[in-house]
């Protein structure tokens, strides 16, 4: 299954094509999106990660189409 | 004489948008109350009870239908 | 339109046709200009037309769509000026019953505009004259009731002097502070706008509309940033922005959590490590003004003045508030509205002032005055670097010292310049008037566009910006486009030839006049066009379309049934006309070119944007090939202006390249 990543800057982005999208098997948790992302452990409590618009619990199991996003501030305006 | 009905919000659904405060014809409703989150949003309330028509006009304007007629 | 020589009124029904056309708003507003003003208008004189315009979607149930705008021949620029705004005073537009109030003529003695049920009226206002936008409201508040609370919108004594860089102020400071719209609103006479409707807006399918706005206000609710996010985090947000050159498209709505605790004032030190914010008159880095010094900026000191937030009508994330200052201004002032970003950096470390106080006084100061900050700063700059560079003795300052950071001769300056007296009197038409009175080897330190000052944003971070800067009809803004304002609408969803930004794309790329940044800056400026139509808040926009659903929204609210396509169209017709208006009153599009300090020549020598630059004639000529306009003098093109349909509208006087 697909899923959109919206990722933080400072994430290993070689699983992400250049829409953004991963592929994971189907049933994958939130938790295998963060290691395919190689995010340090001692960063991801600060990471704000929502699940389709949602904060949801790391354990959560995602399906096809879920979006994925980190949040990251704008600039300008 | 029936009593006129009266907007009675609900906070939950509310987004503090502002849209009640600024359509009410006689600006009955102003938006106030701040103990309802963290960020001290301003909320509607309803300031001038006895200016109200029942118009309706709120709760029809209402865009996520936090409004309702009692 | 209301004529203040002969105080009459006359209700001008537009045809539908012309909606569809232009939209409303600014479109509405440039459709007007265009046909009624004579061509070679004095600014400063009765023909000129000042406009308030409300937008097509203001008060259909939208969420994000309270703004309104001010437009005029700019006394600024010479070409076509708007100036945007937000607050309450939008839907009342609307409410008493007309999608635009223009003002043509000019009043014999000063007079406010009253709007009820009834009908306009014109009063007398001299009463009213000399004082500041904060007491004028509290005036009429007690001259005037009405069943509706009153939304009033007032010049201060920068307009009245006729300030240059004046602007308007709605609920007690709120500014459509650009272009010198407050000017024209002075030499016209007219003090206040005051409308107290009730009259309904109607839009086609309500139903519709409301879904749209359930679906984005769910989202905006459930961002929030937890409590351990303290200001102490931007910096380092910021470092990981510029930490790579790879694009990295994020997600806007999220954004919409940052909006909500700081309102603009993230970017304060955010900008700092990126690069996005300039220091000391432009040609200055964080080098200048490192942390310990901006470390007082940070949002978190502002944040705790906060007592209550505010927000525009019909807005759900509320980014702005209102801050009690009574502990710093010495009781001089209870509250003011809370700096904006661009207000903090125009008069923090754009003068390397770090006295944070200071930026409340100086933000009260200017919204009571209603004179532009972002102008105001600028000039302020520019005397600074004069002062430094030792052209400007004490006796031609009045005795200020105009050292960088000396925040109580800033204060004063700002309040010499609402005055019009003392060096202030020199300072208080913007910097590209203050150059040509100093002299001119002043003129590559005034940093402008087309005489307009620019936004607190930086083109040598992002070159598209810089080209927006120097394009737009209305130039020096930092709201019509940059190259990340583009990633984040993530507009290719919608509008099929949109280019996609891709993961790890070069953001290098966007240095050079390629056919991606000439198309990602046409449809930018196409774009706002559309937004500035529909009265929508530039922060809705960027929290991306694919949440904003602008093109929905619209077609709800008027039953057409268009696609996304066929309004960047409308956007590309708005835009051509905004642009033909400065040609048929005489500007050269390519004098409209920003200062090239902008454009790093020479480039910084310091700082996350060391050494960036980019060749700007050239960003201009791919932008105006884009637009359809001619490529050497962005002129529009025949083909261009008949294949926008303006023929059929019965409008003359186009020039074309």
């Amino acid at each position: 299954m697909r899923v959109q990543v919206y990722p933080p800057p400072f994430a290993n982005l070689t699983d992400l094509d250049e829409d953004g999208m991963m592929v994971l098997s189907p049933g994958a948790r939130l938790s295998t999106v963060y290691r395919r992302l190689k995010i340090p452990l001692v960063l991801q409590p600060l990471l704000i990660c929502h699940v389709n618009y949602q904060r949801v619990k790391l354990s959560t199991q995602l399906k096809d189409g879920d979006i994925i996003s980190f949040m990251l501030p704008l600039a300008g305006g | 004489m029936a009593d006129k009905k009266k907007p009675i919000f609900d906070y939950e659904r509310c987004m503090a948008c502002g849209i009640c405060s600024g359509d009410c014809p006689l600006s009955c409703i102003a938006m106030r109350k701040t103990d309802i989150d963290s960020y001290q949003k301003a909320y509607p309330v309803l300031d001038e009870y006895y200016r109200c028509t029942g118009c309706t006009r709120c709760a029809k304007a209402c865009p996520v239908a936090a409004i309702r007629m009692m | 339109m209301v004529d203040l020589s002969d105080a009459t009124f006359d209700e001008i029904k537009i045809p539908d046709m012309i909606y569809e056309h232009f939209l409303s708003g600014v479109g509405l507003g440039a459709y007007i200009l265009y046909k009624y003003l004579p061509q070679g208008a004095d600014p400063l004189g009765p023909d000129n037309i000042l406009g308030f315009v409300s937008g097509l979607l203001t008060g259909t149930g939208s969420f994000m769509t309270g703004r309104w705008l001010a437009v005029c021949k700019s006394p600024l620029t010479g070409g076509f000026g708007d100036a945007n705004c937000g607050g309450t005073f939008s839907p009342a537009i609307k409410q008493s019953g007309y999608d635009g109030i223009f003002f043509k003529g000019q009043a014999q003695t000063p007079k406010m505009l009253f709007i009820d049920n009834t009908g306009p009226q014109l009063l007398d206002a001299a009463d009213l004259w000399g004082l500041d936008t904060v007491a004028t409201e509290a005036a009429i508040n007690q001259k005037i009731t009405a069943n509706k609370k009153l939304a009033i919108a007032t010049i201060g004594p920068a307009g009245e002097h006729q300030s240059l860089i004046a602007g308007i102020s709605n609920d007690g400071g709120r500014m459509a502070a650009r272009s010198g719209v407050g000017t024209v609103m002075g030499s016209k006479k007219l003090k206040a706008v005051v409308l107290a409707g009730s009259k309904m807006i109607r839009s086609q399918d309500s139903e519709a509309i409301k879904a749209i706005s359930q679906d984005y206000a769910k989202k905006v609710k459930a961002s929030n940033l937890p409590a351990i996010a303290t200001g102490a985090i931007l910096p380092i947000m910021g470092k990981s922005m510029v930490a790579t050159d790879k694009a990295i498209p994020i997600d806007g709505m999220l954004s919409t959590a940052i909006i909500k605790k700081w309102g603009t004032g993230f970017t304060n030190t955010m900008g700092m490590t990126m690069g996005d914010t300039p220091v000391k008159n432009w040609k200055g880095s964080v080098a200048d003004f490192p942390y310990r010094k901006y470390r007082h900026l940070n949002p978190d000191h502002i944040q705790k003045h906060e007592i209550k937030k505010y927000h525009c009508y019909s807005c759900v994330i509320g980014c702005g508030g209102v801050c009690d200052i009574s502990g710093i201004s010495k009781g001089r002032f209870l509250h003011t509205h809370k700096p904006e970003y661009e207000t903090v950096a125009a008069f923090g470390s754009l003068l390397l002032n770090q006295d944070r106080d200071s930026l409340f006084m100086i933000n009260e100061l200017l919204n009571r005055g209603g004179m532009d900050s972002i102008s105001a700063g600028n000039t302020i700059a520019f005397a600074m670097e004069c002062y430094e560079k030792g052209w400007l003795s004490q006796e031609v300052t009045g005795g200020l010292d105009l050292t960088w950071g000396n925040a109580p001769a800033i204060i004063t300056l700002v309040e010499q310049m609402i005055a019009g007296v003392g060096f202030g009197a020199i300072l208080q038409h913007g910097v590209k008037k203050a150059s040509e009175i100093l002299g001119i080897e002043s003129a590559p330190l005034a940093i402008h566009a087309g005489g307009q000052e620019p936004g607190m944003h930086d083109p040598r971070m992002d070159p598209i910006l810089g080209i927006h800067y120097s394009c737009d009809p209305t130039p020096g803004r930092h709201t019509i486009g940059a190259g990340s304002y583009y990633t984040y609408m993530r507009i290719w969803e919608d509008v099929t030839w949109a280019p996609k930004v891709k993961l790890g794309e070069d953001k290098n790329d966007e240095y050079e006049a390629t056919t991606q940044v000439g198309l990602k800056s046409m449809i930018n400026a196409c774009t706002k066009q559309i937004l500035d139509g529909s009265g929508g808040c530039f922060f809705a926009l960027v929290s991306g379309l694919n949440h904003f659903k602008i093109f929905d929204y619209l077609n709800a609210a008027t039953g057409w049934q268009k696609t996304p396509n066929e309004y960047m169209t409308i956007g590309l017709r708005m835009q051509t006309l905004r642009q033909a208006f400065n040609v048929r009153e005489g500007i050269n599009p390519r004098d409209f070119k920003m200062n090239e300090r902008l454009s790093g020549n020479p480039p910084l020598a310091a700082g996350p944007l060391k050494g960036k630059h980019f060749d700007i004639d050239e960003m201009m000529g791919i932008h105006y090939q884009f637009m359809g306009w001619d490529k050497k003098t962005g002129i529009p093109t025949k083909t261009a202006l008949e294949d926008l349909g303006f023929c059929d509208l019965e409008m003359e006087g186009f020039i074309h390249g």
